[in-house]
C-alpha cells in the first residue's frame, strides 16, 4: 500500500498544513499537558496493595483448590435453602393482606392500620401515595420516598408485584432487622441513624445501604422525576400502569392523568440521554414535552435533563443561559447545579457571579459537590485578584481533601 | 505536544520478581494508562490491577518478546477493559452519584481550562470513538511522541502494518474531529491567521 510521505512525520511536527483540520487537531495534541508521574505516596501506596495480594496468594495451592470445592458445593445448597424458605413466608404474608390491594383504599386510607411484618430478601418494597411512587429495593438499593410516607406498599420480586399492605405503621424486617416504619418518626437502621421525613420537612436521609430522598409538600412531583432519571424504565413503567390500573377501576384518576403524560414525555428524554447516548433527541423530546406542558409539574425535572443534554453535545453558553435563568433552590439536586453554574460562570470569565454560587454551596462538609464548590471558588478568587481569599480556601481544600480530585493543583498553587 | 517517553529501563541482571519490574516500570505503566486511559482515568487503581496480573502470570512469561512488550499488552487490555465497563456504566445510566459525577466532568473546570486541558478533553473524546487498534497507534505516535518502530515492537505489529494503521487511523481521527468539535476548523484557521502574522513563531517555539 502507499502511503503519505508525512506518515512518519508526527501532525505536531508537521508545521503549517493546508489541510485546516488538520492544523486543528496538532493544535489539540500539542496543547496537551505532560502526564504526570505517580508521587511517592501512590508508589508506595500500591506496593503495599500488592504485597498483601502476595501474602493472600501465597496459600498453598491444594488448600485453595479445597476451599473453591467446598465452597462451590455450600453455596448453592445455602443459597436453595434460603430461597425455599423466603418463597414460603411470602406466600403466607400476601395471603394474609391480599384484601388491601383495591386501589381505592389509595384515596382513603385506613386510619389506623395494624402493624404487620414483611420479611425480605432481595426484592423491592414500593410504598405509594397519590401523587408518586417510592421504590425501597432490598437488601442494598436505592430508596426514593415522597413527603409524608404514608402510602400504599407493594412488594416486588421475580414473581411480580403485590400490594401487601399500607404504611403507617408497618414493621420491616430487612436484613434480619426489624423496624416499623411510620411518617415522622426516627428510627435506627444499622449504624447510621433513619429518618423518615415529616410532611413538612425537606432534606435527605440515608439508611444503611439505601438513599431515601422526598420532596417537599408543594413538588410532590420530585420522586416521579427521580424515578424518570434514575430508576430504570422498568419501575417507571410501573408507575404509569398504576395510573392506567387506577383508571380501569373507574377512581378519577385527578392529576395523576397528567402527570403519567409528562412523565411519559420526560422518560423518552431520559431514555434517549442515558440509554440511548443521544442528547440531541433528549433535547427534542425536552422541547416537545415543555411545549405541550408549559406549566408542568415536572418543569424543573425537564429543566434538570435539558442542562444535562445541553453540556453533552458540548453547548456550555446554552446551559449557563438555561442556569442563569433558573430558580435552582427547588431543582433535584439544586446544590449540585448551583455549583456547576459557578462552574460555568467561572469558565465564561464571570468570577464575580460564579463566586456568589460558590459561596452559596460551600457548606463546610466533605462531599464532592463541596470540594468542587471550594476549589472554584478558590480559582474565581484567584482570578478576580483575591489572593489571599484563594490560599485560604486552597489551604481549606487541602486540609479537607488531601487526596482530592484537584489537590495536586491546589499544591501547586501554593507552591508545596 | 509530549516529549518521547523513555520506555525501556534496563533490569538488573538476575531473575525476574514483581517487585524488581514494579520498580523499574510503575512510572511507565501509569505513563501508558494516562495516555491509553485519558485525563479521568483512575491510574493509580488501574496501576495496581496491571501489576496484580503481573504477579499472578510472572511464572508464564516465557521471555519470548520483550518485558515492556509484555507489560504494556497487559496495560492495554486493562484498559481496555476499564473502558468498556465505563461505557457499560454510562450506557446503562449508573447510579445517582455516578450520574451526578458525571455532569461536571463533561466540562473543564476554570483551573482546567487555565491549564489547556479542554484540548485534552476535546482529542480523548474523539478518540473514545475510534476503533481501538486505531485509538492506540495513533494515541502512542501522536501524543506519547513514540517512533513507528517504538509503537510496532510494543503493540506487536510490524512496522509497514502500523504505518497502514497509522494513516486509517489519522482519516478517522480527523473525520471525528470535525463531527465532535465544530470550532475545530475555527479553531486551526485562527492560528493560521496569527502564525502568518509572526513569521517564524512556529519554529522559535519548537526551539525553545
Amino acid at each position: 500500500m502507499k502511503r503519505s510521505d508525512q506518515t512518519n512525520v508526527r501532525w505536531a511536527e508537521q508545521g503549517r498544513s493546508v489541510d485546516t483540520l488538520q492544523q486543528a487537531a496538532a493544535e489539540l495534541i500539542r496543547a496537551i499537558p505532560e502526564p504526570k508521574p505517580l508521587s511517592p505516596n501512590a508508589i508506595a501506596r500500591i506496593r503495599m496493595q500488592l504485597e498483601l495480594a502476595e501474602l493472600q496468594n501465597a496459600q498453598p495451592v491444594q488448600h485453595r483448590v479445597r476451599a473453591w470445592l467446598l465452597l462451590g458445593i455450600a453455596v448453592p445448597a445455602a443459597c436453595a435453602f434460603v430461597l425455599g424458605y423466603k418463597l414460603n413466608q411470602y406466600d403466607r404474608q400476601t395471603h394474609q393482606v391480599a384484601s388491601m390491594s383495591r386501589p381505592d383504599e389509595l384515596a382513603n386510607p385506613p386510619a389506623a392500620p395494624p402493624v404487620r411484618t414483611l420479611k425480605l430478601g432481595k426484592g423491592r418494597i414500593e410504598l405509594r401515595d397519590q401523587d408518586a411512587a417510592v421504590a425501597v429495593e432490598t437488601p442494598t438499593a436505592r430508596v426514593l420516598i415522597p413527603a409524608g410516607g404514608g402510602a400504599r406498599i407493594e412488594v416486588t420480586d421475580l414473581r411480580g408485584t403485590r400490594v401487601v399492605g399500607y404504611a403507617g405503621q408497618v414493621e420491616i424486617e430487612m436484613n434480619g432487622q426489624h423496624t416499623v416504619l411510620a411518617p415522622g418518626e426516627r428510627f435506627g437502621w444499622g449504624a447510621p441513624a433513619t429518618v423518615v421525613p415529616t410532611e413538612h420537612e425537606t432534606g435527605r436521609v440515608t439508611a444503611q445501604h439505601a438513599e431515601i430522598e422526598h420532596s417537599t409538600p408543594e413538588r410532590q412531583a420530585a420522586p416521579m422525576h427521580a424515578q424518570a432519571a434514575d430508576v430504570p424504565q422498568g419501575k417507571l413503567q410501573a408507575g404509569n400502569r398504576e395510573v392506567q390500573e387506577a383508571k380501569d377501576d373507574g377512581v378519577p384518576a385527578g392529576d395523576d392523568h397528567d402527570l403519567s403524560g409528562e412523565s411519559h414525555h420526560l422518560a423518552q428524554a431520559v431514555s434517549a440521554l442515558r440509554q440511548g447516548r443521544d442528547p440531541a433527541r433528549a433535547l427534542a423530546e425536552i422541547a416537545t414535552y415543555q411545549k405541550l406542558y408549559p406549566q408542568g409539574k415536572l418543569g424543573d425535572e425537564a429543566q434538570v435533563l435539558k442542562v444535562e443534554a445541553l453540556l453533552e453535545v458540548g453547548q456550555n453558553d446554552k446551559a449557563l443561559a438555561e442556569l442563569d435563568h433558573a430558580d435552582l433552590a427547588g431543582w433535584p439536586r439544586g446544590r449540585e447545579f448551583r455549583v456547576l453554574r459557578g462552574e460555568l460562570r467561572a469558565g465564561a470569565g464571570r468570577c464575580g457571579a460564579a463566586l456568589a454560587d460558590f459561596d452559596a454551596t460551600v457548606f463546610g462538609d466533605t462531599t464532592p459537590v463541596e470540594e468542587r464548590a471550594l476549589f472554584g471558588r478558590a480559582s474565581c478568587h484567584a482570578q478576580s485578584g483575591g489572593p489571599a481569599a484563594a490560599r485560604e480556601d486552597l489551604d481549606t481544600y487541602l486540609s479537607r481533601f488531601p487526596n482530592g480530585k484537584f489537590a495536586a493543583a491546589a499544591r501547586k498553587a501554593l507552591g508545596r | 505536544m509530549a516529549a518521547c517517553a523513555p520506555i525501556e529501563v534496563e533490569l538488573e541482571a538476575g531473575p525476574l520478581d514483581w517487585g524488581t519490574l514494579y520498580r523499574a516500570h510503575a512510572q511507565t505503566v501509569a505513563r501508558w494508562v494516562l495516555r491509553l486511559g485519558g485525563p479521568h482515568f483512575d491510574v493509580e487503581d488501574t496501576v495496581q490491577e496491571v501489576f496484580l496480573i503481573v504477579q499472578k502470570r510472572l511464572s508464564s512469561f516465557r521471555g519470548d518478546a520483550k518485558i515492556t512488550t509484555w507489560l504494556y499488552g497487559i496495560t492495554h487490555n486493562v484498559v481496555r477493559h476499564r473502558r468498556r465497563k465505563d461505557k457499560w456504566r454510562k450506557w446503562l445510566g449508573g447510579s445517582a452519584e455516578e450520574v451526578a459525577g458525571r455532569v461536571p466532568a463533561e466540562g473543564p473546570s476554570p483551573i482546567e481550562q487555565l491549564e489547556g486541558k479542554h484540548s485534552e478533553h476535546v482529542v480523548y473524546e474523539v478518540l473514545a470513538k475510534m476503533r481501538e487498534s486505531y485509538r492506540t497507534v495513533l494515541i502512542m505516535f501522536e501524543i506519547e511522541g513514540l517512533s513507528g518502530e517504538e509503537v510496532a515492537q510494543l503493540t506487536g505489529t510490524k512496522v509497514e502494518t502500523l504505518w497502514v494503521q497509522l494513516h486509517r487511523a489519522r482519516a478517522q481521527f480527523l473525520k471525528l474531529l470535525a463531527s465532535v468539535d465544530p470550532s475545530a476548523r475555527e479553531l486551526s484557521a485562527k492560528s493560521v491567521g496569527e502564525l502568518k502574522g509572526r513569521p517564524g513563531g512556529r519554529r522559535k517555539e519548537k526551539q525553545s
